[in-house]
């Protein structure tokens, strides 16, 4: 698509946004797949009995940013991403439409 | 269009941090309000009124699992007991309710849910004859004296009484009657020496939770064996309506003293187990009192339920009953999980759903080998929330067997 400087410029901030979004998701997917997600007992006042409790509050913890990350923040980054794309589209479109 | 003032600005049509920023604040907006359906149940799944649900089949499984083999069970109730003691008793006592719900919804499978009921019963009372009354109460049991003479715990009598009516109202034992008399005649004495008509589960120290669910005994008692506590439970009744209640709300004190001083306010850690268990003693009042909690304490938020522990004008301190209590959402896991049997009891479907739908993207539910646990509850966590999906048989064998009219 031959877009013109300005519109170009956004893209890496699109791009910027997507990539964080797949950090967020990767991260995620690191803590369950360490199994992090047993660790989510001190949300009941309770932890596992392979760790102390403060270290397993510590990993619950993590997989809790973790998974907010993933569920919460990694979309509205994809969203954002996507609504910039759609931003520089109609941006595009505007201009070639107001051309003589 | 591109105004030339914003061109002379950033040089690229929009600002790029206020096009960030205004791509982050709209997607925010689009993606809070949706984030709920993913997470949202099929209610069937969960609930039915006849036999048994399919994930409550697998937290039954689970739950089953841990009763029944000894090394697993070891390791769980070391870790309830390591929080509280309490939590190792409850456990107990939800699991004989859900199991006696069950089987009254399976008969074809009560040969299999007696024994896990038997072996939970008589470990219970093996394990308080052997550590002493104070073997399921939080250390703070041994810093005063009982008002009530014979010092014993209401928590503990009461509990063990419930186990034993609803291990009966499945399927008769008859080991289990004269054990039931001797718990409801001590649960009576108690009570009735309190000028409250509450018996203390610490010392002087009275909980509503534990005084209801002896009312539920009595009233179980009363379904099995034609025993008459109308008087006791009419006076109890005149007297919470008349001094246990808090002004503000309308709703039962959680906890009092002897004489029946206010300790704590109303506690979501307490009143919807306390309405559920009034369904068998004044259902009108029970009705009244899961609407008032329902408004004081439910919560909805972009489609996800949870509950406060205390309502807006009590301010109480998270305790080990509240479980820890989320910041500015002030969601507490005590009082959201025992919503749940609240909102079952009374058939709140709006909000049950809105509930379980916090739980499948907040609770950590991991499925394995058809067994299902919740990694942000514990045992007794999970034990409410199984008695959350299949009670009903249970209080409508008490209503069918005969109790008598207040």
């Amino acid at each position: 698509m031959n877009l013109p400087a300005t519109s170009l410029r956004s893209r890496p901030l699109a791009r910027g946004l997507l990539l964080r979004a797949a950090l967020l998701v990767a991260f995620y997917g690191l803590c369950q797949a360490a199994g992090l997600r047993e660790y989510t007992g001190f949300l009941s006042g309770t932890h596992p009995g392979t760790l102390a409790p403060l270290p397993s509050a510590l990993l619950g913890i993590i997989y809790l940013v973790a998974y907010l990350g993933a569920t919460l923040l990694a979309p509205i980054l994809l969203l954002a991403a996507g609504f910039l794309g759609l931003g520089r589209l109609a941006r595009h479109y505007l201009r070639t439409k107001s051309r003589p | 269009m591109i105004t030339p003032a914003i061109n002379r600005r950033s040089g690229a049509g929009i600002r790029p941090a206020g096009a960030v920023g205004a791509a982050l604040i709209l997607a925010t907006l689009v993606w809070l309000p949706c984030l709920h359906l993913l997470f949202r149940p099929h209610l069937a799944r969960f609930y039915a009124e006849r036999g048994i649900p399919p994930q409550a089949q697998a937290l039954a499984a689970q739950q089953i699992m841990l009763c029944t083999n000894t090394a697993a069970r070891a390791g769980e109730i070391a870790v309830l007991r390591r929080s509280n003691a309490e939590w190792d008793f409850m456990s107990r006592t939800y699991m004989v309710l859900a199991l006696a719900n069950m089987g009254l919804r399976q008969p074809e499978r009560k040969a299999a849910y007696l024994p896990v009921m038997d072996r939970l019963i008589e470990e219970t009372l093996r394990l308080e004859q052997e550590r002493g009354k104070y073997y399921f109460l939080m250390d703070y049991a041994t810093n005063g004296a009982f008002r009530a003479r014979p010092a014993r715990s209401l928590f503990v009598d009461g509990e063990i009484a419930v186990m034993l009516a609803a291990r009966r109202l499945l399927a008769e034992q008859p080991a289990y009657k004269p054990l039931l008399d001797q718990r409801v005649a001590a649960l009576v004495a108690q009570m009735r020496q309190s000028p409250v008509l509450c018996g203390e589960s610490y010392p002087d120290e009275c909980w509503m939770f534990c005084n209801v669910l002896a009312l539920d005994a009595l009233r179980m008692a009363e379904a099995l064996d034609g025993t008459d506590h109308t008087d006791l439970l009419r006076d109890w009744l005149a007297v919470a309506q008349r001094k246990l209640m808090d002004p503000e709300t309308g709703l039962l004190l959680a906890t009092f003293t002897f004489d029946g001083r206010p300790l704590q306010g109303p506690e979501g850690s307490s009143i919807w187990m306390v309405a559920h268990g009034l369904q068998i003693v004044d259902p009108f009042f029970a009705v009244m009192q899961y609407r008032r909690a329902r408004q004081e304490l439910g919560r909805r938020i972009f489609g996800f339920g949870f509950a406060w522990e205390w309502p807006a004008s009590w301010r109480g301190q998270a305790d080990v009953d509240s479980g820890p209590v989320v910041p500015v959402l002030g969601i507490s896991a005590g009082s959201s999980g025992l919503a749940f049997v609240g909102a079952r009891a009374f058939n709140d479907r709006d909000y049950l759903s809105a509930l379980l739908t916090t739980l499948n993207y907040g609770g950590f539910p991991v499925m394995r080998r058809g067994q299902l646990r919740y990694c942000a509850s514990n045992q007794v966590g999970d034990a409410v929330l199984l008695y959350s999906m299949v009670l009903g048989p249970l209080w409508r064998e008490v209503e069918r067997r005969g109790i008598r009219p207040l």
